[in-house]
Parts: C-alpha cells; sequence; structure tokens
C-alpha cells in the first residue's frame, strides 16, 4: 500500500490524457464550428433572393420585348424597370435591395447581329436576316449582405433566317424553310404553324402546314418549312416571301426574303 | 505472493481506467454543443433550400408564371408540380400575394398536408420568391404580356 502511493510515475499519464483530452474538444469545436459555419449563416436565402431577382429581370425583358415588337410602344422597357425596381425594393423589405439598369442605347453588336437599339429595345425586321432584340446591364446591391455592384446582363434575342424553298411534285406543295433561334443562338424548337402569323408570296396570303426537322445536309440547322399547296410546276423562284413568327415567349419578328430559290425536294 | 506484491502494474490499470473516463467524458461533453443534422437548427435551412430549390426550377421551365397567372391551375397542376419537385416526407402550402399584400388564393389553398401539420411542427421553413409579370402565346387565345408583380411564401415542414 505504501508502495502504492509512492508510485508517482503513472499520474502523468492522467495528466497527459487530460491535456489530450482538452485539445481534442478545443480543436474539435474549432473545426465544427469552421466546416458549420456556412449553415448557420443565411447565404442560401440571399442567393436564393438573388437568383430570383436575375431570372424575373430577363422574363421582364422578354415581356417588354414582346409588348414593343407587338405594339410598337419604345418606352415599355424602360417603363416596366422603373417599376420593377421600385417594386423590388417594397417586396424585398429589409434586405435593402437597390437595382439598377443600364439600357443598350446605340449600335451594339448581339450574337454576331449588328443592331441600333433605343431604350434597351431594337428590331430589325423585313430582311432575309430578321432580328428583334432588348438588351440591358443590371448592378444589384443588397446592403442587408454588404453585397454591393453584382452586374449581371440578360439580352433577350430571336433570329430568323428565310434560307431556300424547295418544291414537292408528289404533293405539289411549296415549302419555303427557316431557321429560328434565340439567345446564344440556341435553336427554336417548340414552334407549331400558328405561331406564324404572317404568310404572305408576293402580297398573297397563303394557308401553311408547318413541319421541323434537323437539317444535316445544307444547312445544319434546324429547320422549319412551311408548306402550302402551289397548283402548278416548281416555280423556280418566288418573288416576294413575307413571314412573321411569334415565339412562345411573345416575341415577334417579320421577315422578307426577295428571288427566293426554289429546287426539287 | 509474488504476483499480489507486484502492485506497479495495477496502478496502470487504475489510471488506464481513469483515463477512459477523462476520454468519454471528454467525448460527452463536447457532443452537447454539436447540431446534428437531423435537429431543428439544421431541419429549417434544408427546407428553406428545398423550397427555394423547387420555385426556381418551375421558373426556369417557364412554368411558374403560368400556374400563379392562370388561376384554373391553383388546384390541379400547381400543386402536382411542387409535389413532384420536393421530397415526399415534405408537406407544404404556398400562398400568393400581390404587391398590396392581398392574399390571392384565399379561397383556393395550394397545399399538401394538413392545415395543422404547420401549427403543429416546431420546424416550419418559409421561402419567399417574387415574380415579375408573364408574356407567352397561346395559339388559341393569341400573344399575352403583363407586368402584374407577384410574391410567393412557401410553407415547408417534414412529415
Amino acid at each position: 500500500m505504501l508502495r502504492l502511493k509512492e508510485n508517482k510515475k503513472g499520474q502523468f499519464i492522467i495528466i497527459a490524457t487530460l491535456l489530450i483530452s482538452i485539445m481534442i474538444i478545443s480543436v474539435a469545436t474549432i473545426m465544427y464550428g469552421a466546416v458549420t459555419y456556412f449553415r448557420h449563416e443565411r447565404w442560401e436565402e440571399y442567393l436564393g433572393v438573388i437568383d430570383a431577382i436575375e431570372t424575373n429581370s430577363h422574363r421582364l425583358m422578354e415581356a417588354s420585348l414582346a409588348n414593343y415588337t407587338l405594339t410598337g410602344n419604345p418606352m415599355i422597357l424602360k417603363a416596366n424597370m422603373d417599376k420593377w425596381q421600385r417594386d423590388l425594393m417594397k417586396t424585398y423589405t429589409g434586405h435593402g435591395i437597390v437595382l439598377r439598369s443600364s439600357l443598350a442605347n446605340g449600335t451594339q453588336t448581339i450574337y454576331g447581329a449588328t443592331l441600333q437599339f433605343s431604350e434597351g429595345l431594337a428590331t430589325e425586321w423585313n430582311e432575309q436576316v430578321s432580328f428583334s432584340a432588348a438588351n440591358a446591364t443590371f448592378d444589384l446591391n443588397m446592403t442587408a449582405i454588404g453585397l454591393s455592384g453584382y452586374k449581371f446582363i440578360t439580352p433577350v434575342f430571336l433570329k430568323m433566317n428565310i434560307t431556300d424553298a424547295l418544291y414537292h411534285p408528289a404533293s405539289d406543295e411549296v415549302g419555303v424553310r427557316l431557321i429560328i433561334q434565340q439567345e446564344n443562338l440556341v435553336f427554336v424548337t417548340d414552334l407549331q404553324a400558328a405561331n406564324f402569323i404572317v404568310f404572305e408570296i408576293d402580297g398573297v396570303s397563303k394557308n401553311v402546314t408547318s413541319r421541323h426537322y434537323f437539317d444535316s445536309q445544307t444547312h445544319n440547322a434546324f429547320i422549319y418549312e412551311l408548306r402550302y399547296v402551289h397548283g402548278g410546276s416548281n416555280p423556280g423562284t418566288l418573288g416576294n416571301v413575307t413571314i412573321g413568327v411569334v415565339d412562345t415567349r411573345g416575341i415577334k419578328v417579320t421577315g422578307q426574303a426577295l428571288n427566293v430559290t426554289v429546287t426539287d425536294a | 505472493m509474488k504476483i499480489s506484491k507486484n502492485t506497479s502494474g495495477q496502478m496502470r490499470v487504475i489510471e488506464s481506467i481513469l483515463a477512459s473516463f477523462i476520454v468519454v467524458f471528454a467525448i460527452t461533453f463536447a457532443s452537447t454543443f454539436a447540431v446534428t443534422p437531423r435537429s431543428a437548427t439544421y431541419e429549417v435551412g434544408d427546407l428553406e433550400k428545398l423550397g427555394h430549390n423547387a420555385l426556381h426550377n418551375l421558373d426556369e421551365q417557364r412554368l411558374l408564371s403560368r400556374f400563379v397567372y392562370n388561376q384554373s391551375e391553383w388546384s390541379t397542376n400547381f400543386p402536382v408540380a411542387l409535389r413532384i419537385s420536393l421530397p415526399s416526407d415534405v408537406y407544404f402550402e404556398l400562398k400568393i400575394y400581390d404587391l398590396d399584400d392581398t392574399l390571392l388564393n384565399i379561397n383556393v389553398p395550394i397545399r399538401y398536408g394538413n392545415p395543422e401539420v404547420f401549427d403543429d411542427s416546431a420546424s416550419v421553413a418559409s421561402v419567399m420568391y417574387s415574380i415579375a409579370g408573364y408574356s407567352r402565346f397561346d395559339p388559341a387565345t393569341g400573344s399575352q404580356v403583363e407586368y402584374a408583380p407577384r410574391t410567393l411564401i412557401l410553407l415547408l415542414v417534414r412529415g
């Protein structure tokens, strides 16, 4: 028993274990706090707000361009943006949101097309390759999280290219072919015959049926072919083809092509 | 007799037992500060992410404005789309407000789960999502374009 009391070497193990335990607790607490810090912050909520503002600013650009191409109101984008900026502050009260927009003005090149913008809007119609476009740069501040100067650009774009025409002897139909593209020159693939609101040959309206397919041989593009009954043989050329299309977003483009060559299908 | 006098080995055993107690106590003490993934602290955050992602995905697919601005969709396709977008054990209730804070779907609740679930649960997540308006072309009705901001409040509870 005396020897047991005097044996003090083992106490070092207890002290060492105690120190290691304190170290484990300290390091684990710091590490755990560091790893899970983001979960206690409201980043996701703020990112969600930014996402929603960015997406709906783009939607509003689309709606404004649709309105402009249908009604011709040149100030619609500016009016809508002013209201949107004011309403955002009201909706997200407490976030300190300030959204500013800079509408495109003058000559700008967008997706390879050089267009003349006025108050963020531009159209170049009645050409073989026709366009409708809107462009603006946004600047978002959110004082609640110290976010300042977050910029995003939301171009809206619709392009129609009247390429050529085919004559189908079996059905005696002429099919005018066109390519329609939107932002990033992505092919628009969800249009029906009803979306082509104008189809005229030399000023005469025609009833058309719509076919669409990917043409990998001549155009390497997604093609819409608008067919009408011709009544005769291959006409060789079509004098003046006018086509108006409204996409699913409500944006309109009117194109015109002269002397379109018709080849046998 | 020689074995009973060898007391230094017994001390090692006692030290080891004491050391084990210290380590176990340390781990137990540290675990009281841990917030486990199933705790209410995380639950609300995770549900908010789920809710926001569901609304944002619908918005990206141009379905959200179709549902919000078309009252006939409120009791049909809208709740179905949300149920598909969210896990099956998550109950939700969606409220649509206009700019004047008027609840538009007061007579047509867009809900999955009993209303009592939201009152009884300690972890109710709330997601706010704002949409500006809509523009679309329908072959039957023609073009429709309108600026009419709506604020969506999505309440979420895990069942």
